[in-house]
């Protein structure tokens, strides 16, 4: 035979075999599964497209809001943080024991085994600088530092023996809002706002605001990690520009500028398709929010706008950067919707170094400017009928030394506490909140827990959980595992829940 | 030498599948050779190793027994029909080889012989899984029209009467009994302790006594439970279920206290804390129970599209949260876009929208609402008595609208517990208002307020 022929012959063979019923059933049965496979989990799907209808928007938009796995108590938290370490023993903890031992030796039962950052030697025990009252229906104790926030006492749960492992500011800050000392991981906000996404979508739903200075562990301590960067932090500052190169330019129209987002965006939005990168979709949304923001940010970043009566309960100073004015931010914020409000105020690391740090003085002075705001933001959220959707945490990143502070062994002129992570004192309010509750206490001189021990993963774990979220289930998948912010530790704190 | 036979008692459960494996394959052949009989030779070559590994089984489960820290009334019962399977193979295997008991037919034994040999097994199952494991997963209304009550998993407290809680009957037995029991009982008494009841807490175990009234904290059932997760001696051991924060507490008291029994909760001062934990927290939920089936996608579609917020409550429920929090320009013809969604809205928040009293007649509709949100609105309080029909209604926003001062009184009979009225024309007016004593706290006019003192100026 010719060979083309042959072939010719050989193909229409193949062909042959390729149509025939012999082959389909023999060569095709494996298809002819999966395909009645693929139908059978269809059935296991929550809807046609494989995602629950709300999942719908946030394939276009980071910041759609999800609803949370679990019933919420509160919908927005207001996260006040005051960065350097306020001393529990001159605000809440009430230790008279301490006071009889003012001045005397440390004995060596407290210092054996123990670093400090700063103590050196044989310190002597400081006898707490403030006057302590019982406030309240509660009757908890608070200091003569903080004279306002009595009239709050009741809406507020403490926890007494709050524990760190941390003893240095930028570490100690990175656990606290991030779960882990090192650097890498998103912040509790971060976390927050890709768990909820924001409401207001003309607002950001994630917004820092600090005062007196930036946090030692700089920006990192509001950063996204490794969740896509749309959701970290958004600093707005209350001095000037809310927020920086927001104005349009010169000679530049809104127009010609929403013309120009568009067409970037555009073409972002090509790319995306192509390549699925999350962080494309982030650039097009922060385009789109900072066009939108434009309007809203102003409007409600201006306090002037405010009743007086309003300016007045906080004690705002306009035009200054100041907590008071933050405060009134916070409030104005929550009431718009935005998820997650992280307040840093500088200047509460009381070493006695200088003044400023004593916590005679200093202090007294960093006290009384957050007295005022802190007590009427309680008040302003109480009277709208926001505090019932709103978490309010207060706290440091660590706490002070019964001791005085011997720098380099050295005796000091002010008095001064060194950083101390075994036991301070925080607390929560708002929804889902016991008021009046105390978890935790410490010993007669605050040194170290007796009980009620909680960690700073406690801690996250119950801000989480008001939030409708079991801390252990919510995981973002990065590095081929899954990551929490409570990493292994932490446990929901019961005991102040209402 | 101790080590081996704790060791080859160890392995009692694996050695009885042996006797198990062997009685099965000769009943089997048995009965598929009872016409035939060509196979006599195997099947007593089948029988003769089921008995010489039944006897096996048993001498390690006699060493198990009394290595382990078994009772006897917990193995009676698996014992004896143990024993009687290996009897009864034996004379089965007799039958076979040198026809012993002519007269009896063989079905008798072999008969006997697997219904013995299942009971034994179910009885040593009882041992290793617990008595109740077959049970367990039934339905609870079958369970208890059984009579089969499976314990509690919880203590739940009722909040009202703390005073006269027992410390032992009440507490700290339904803790041990969760914790503990199940391997310090009278049928398997690890360690020589058993923890059931309070005679034999007193009593102690292999080490001595458990509770060191002089120093509670020395007790060695404080201390075990206070080892490190990782320890050997941690008690429960790391794969039990741990006690709560909760339960380590009420422990401890009651360790402080002297370990009392009979002693109630009357004179402990802090007991509403120590207990709030345990309280039987059946908490009313403040939307409907009953389920809805799923929202229609098109009705949502056309929610959304309007961009006003619609999202469940949380993810597995089909309750509505409505915001129109991106959508200001919400009038009253747009409720037309809720209302096939109705039944579905617990929370509805209409802050800074266009709404007016008009719309108040349609909220009647809505009768699964919990919260209703209309700050900033130009609601005046004329239609609030329509509200009367919301049944469920516990949260009304009504700040810094123009609800007047004569339109109080219709708030006083609405279902809803927290009403705001801060900023509204009612709060600012001023005229007097006098609210009866029961509706103080649920009318919020208040505007506080922070008055100077001297201290605000001081600088140090």
């Amino acid at each position: 035979m010719d060979p083309l022929l042959k072939l010719i012959q050989e193909y229409r063979n193949n062909r042959a075999q390729d149509n025939s019923r012999r082959h389909f059933l023999h060569n095709c049965t494996l298809g002819l599964g999966g395909i009645a496979l693929g139908s059978l989990l269809n059935g296991c799907q929550k809807s046609q497209n494989g995602a629950p209808w709300y999942n719908a928007e946030r394939a276009l938009n980071p910041l759609a809001s999800l609803p949370p796995p679990f019933s919420s108590k509160v919908k927005s938290v207001i996260y006040l943080h005051m960065v350097g370490a306020p001393s529990q023993l001159e605000m809440f903890e009430y230790k008279p024991e301490l006071q009889k031992l003012h001045n005397q030796p440390c004995p060596d039962s407290l210092l054996e085994g123990k670093k400090f950052a700063f103590i050196r030697g044989r310190p002597t025990m400081l006898g707490s600088q403030a006057q302590f009252e019982r406030a309240g229906q509660s009757g908890n104790w608070v200091s003569n530092y903080l004279p306002h926030f009595r009239k709050v006492i009741d809406e507020v749960a403490f926890l007494k023996a709050v524990q760190t492992d941390q003893f240095n500011h930028g570490p100690a800050q990175l656990l606290m809002h991030t779960g882990t000392p090192r650097f890498g991981r998103p912040s509790l906000g971060s976390w927050v706002t890709y768990g909820l996404g924001s409401e207001n979508q003309n607002l950001p739903g994630f917004v820092v605001l600090s005062s007196g200075g930036t946090p030692d562990a700089g920006k990192s301590v509001w950063g996204s990690g490794f969740l896509p960067s749309v959701y970290q932090g958004v600093q707005c500052r209350s001095k000037g520009d809310p927020v920086l190169y927001l104005k349009d330019p010169n000679g530049v129209s809104r127009d010609l500028k929403k013309g120009i987002i568009d067409a970037i965006n555009d073409i972002n939005f090509k790319t995306y398709a192509q390549q699925k990168d999350p962080e494309i979709l982030t650039r097009i949304n922060q385009y789109e929010m900072a066009y939108r923001m434009q309007i809203t940010v102003p409007e409600v970043m201006d306090i002037q706008s405010e009743p007086d009566y309003i300016k007045t309960l906080y004690g705002v100073e306009p035009g200054k950067e100041s907590f008071a004015n933050n405060c009134l931010l916070a409030r104005k914020m929550v009431e718009e919707g935005v998820r997650f409000v992280q307040l840093y105020d500088w200047g509460w690391d009381s070493h006695g170094t200088d003044h400023s740090t004593a916590v005679d003085l200093g202090l007294r002075n960093k006290c009384r400017e957050i007295d005022r705001p802190i007590t009427a933001l309680l008040l302003d959220l109480k009277q709208r009928g926001l505090l019932e959707e709103t978490l309010v945490v207060w706290g440091g990143e660590f706490g002070r030394t019964p001791m005085q502070e011997t720098r380099e062994g050295k005796t000091m002129k002010y008095k001064g506490r060194d950083h101390h992570g075994e036991a301070f004192t925080m607390w929560m309010a708002g929804g889902g909140i016991k008021g009046g509750a105390v978890h935790g206490e410490t010993d007669p001189i605050g040194y170290q827990s007796i009980s009620g021990s909680v960690s700073v993963h406690d801690i996250q774990a119950t801000i989480l959980h008001l939030l409708g979220f079991d801390h252990e289930q919510f995981t973002f998948d990065f590095q081929g595992r899954p990551f929490r912010l409570t990493d292994v530790h932490g446990a929901v704190i019961n005991e102040i829940l209402a | 030498m101790e080590v081996l036979w704790e060791l080859f008692g160890r392995l009692h459960p694996l050695v009885v599948h042996l006797p198990i494996g062997f009685i099965l394959m000769g009943l089997l052949l048995l009965w598929y050779d009872h016409k035939v009989q060509r196979i006599q030779k195997v099947l007593q070559f089948l029988f003769l190793w089921a008995t010489a590994s039944a006897f096996l089984a048993i001498l390690s489960g006699l060493i198990h027994y009394n290595i382990e820290g078994y009772s006897f009334e917990s193995v009676r019962l698996h014992l004896i029909f143990s024993i009687l399977t290996t009897f009864v193979c034996m004379l089965l295997y007799f039958k076979l080889s040198i026809n012993l008991f002519q007269k009896i037919k063989t079905n008798v034994f072999s008969i006997s012989l697997l219904l013995l040999l299942f009971l034994a097994g179910h009885f040593g199952g009882s041992l290793t899984h617990g008595e109740d494991y077959l049970i367990e997963p039934l339905p609870e209304e079958l369970k208890a029209n059984l009579g089969w009550h499976s314990a509690p998993k919880q203590i739940a407290i009722d909040p009202t009467n703390l005073k006269t809680l027992v410390w032992y009957n009440d507490l700290i037995n339904p803790l041990l009994q969760q914790k503990c029991v199940s391997c310090h009982n009278p049928k398997k008494t690890k360690g020589d302790l058993q923890l059931h009841q309070y005679e034999a807490l007193l009593k102690g175990g292999k080490n001595g006594d458990i509770l060191d009234f002089n120093a509670p904290e020395k007790s060695a059932l404080w201390q075990r439970i206070h080892l490190p997760l990782n320890d050997k001696k941690h008690m429960p051991p790391k794969s039990k279920t741990q006690f709560t924060k909760a339960e380590l507490a009420l422990l401890k008291v009651w360790i402080q206290e002297g370990a009392p029994e009979e002693t109630t909760l009357a004179e402990l001062p802090n007991a509403y804390n120590l207990l709030a934990p345990f309280f039987n927290t059946t908490h009313v939920s403040l939307y409907p129970e009953e389920a809805l089936p799923p929202p229609s996608q098109e009705d949502l579609k056309r929610v959304l599209d309007k961009k006003i917020l619609a999202l469940p409550i949380h993810e597995n429920s089909n309750w509505l949260e409505i915001a129109a929090v991106n959508y200001p320009g919400f009038t009253d013809n747009d409720f037309e876009l809720l209302m096939p969604l109705s039944e579905y809205i617990v929370t509805l928040d209409l802050s800074k929208t266009q709404l007016t009293d008009a719309a108040l007649e349609k909220l009647t509709s809505f009768p699964n609402l919990v919260t209703l949100k209309l700050d900033y609105t130009e609601v005046t309080g004329l239609q609030i008595e329509q509200l009367l029909k919301l049944k469920r209604l516990v949260y009304l926003h009504l700040t810094h609208t123009p609800y007047e001062v004569q339109h109080l009184e219709k708030l006083f009979d609405l279902s809803a517990k927290e009403i705001y009225l801060f900023n509204s024309k009612a709060s600012k007016s001023r005229t007097q208002i006098n609210l009866p004593e029961k509706q103080k706290n649920k009318l919020k006019l208040e505007k506080f307020e922070l008055p100077k003192i001297p201290s605000d100026e001081v600088v140090y």
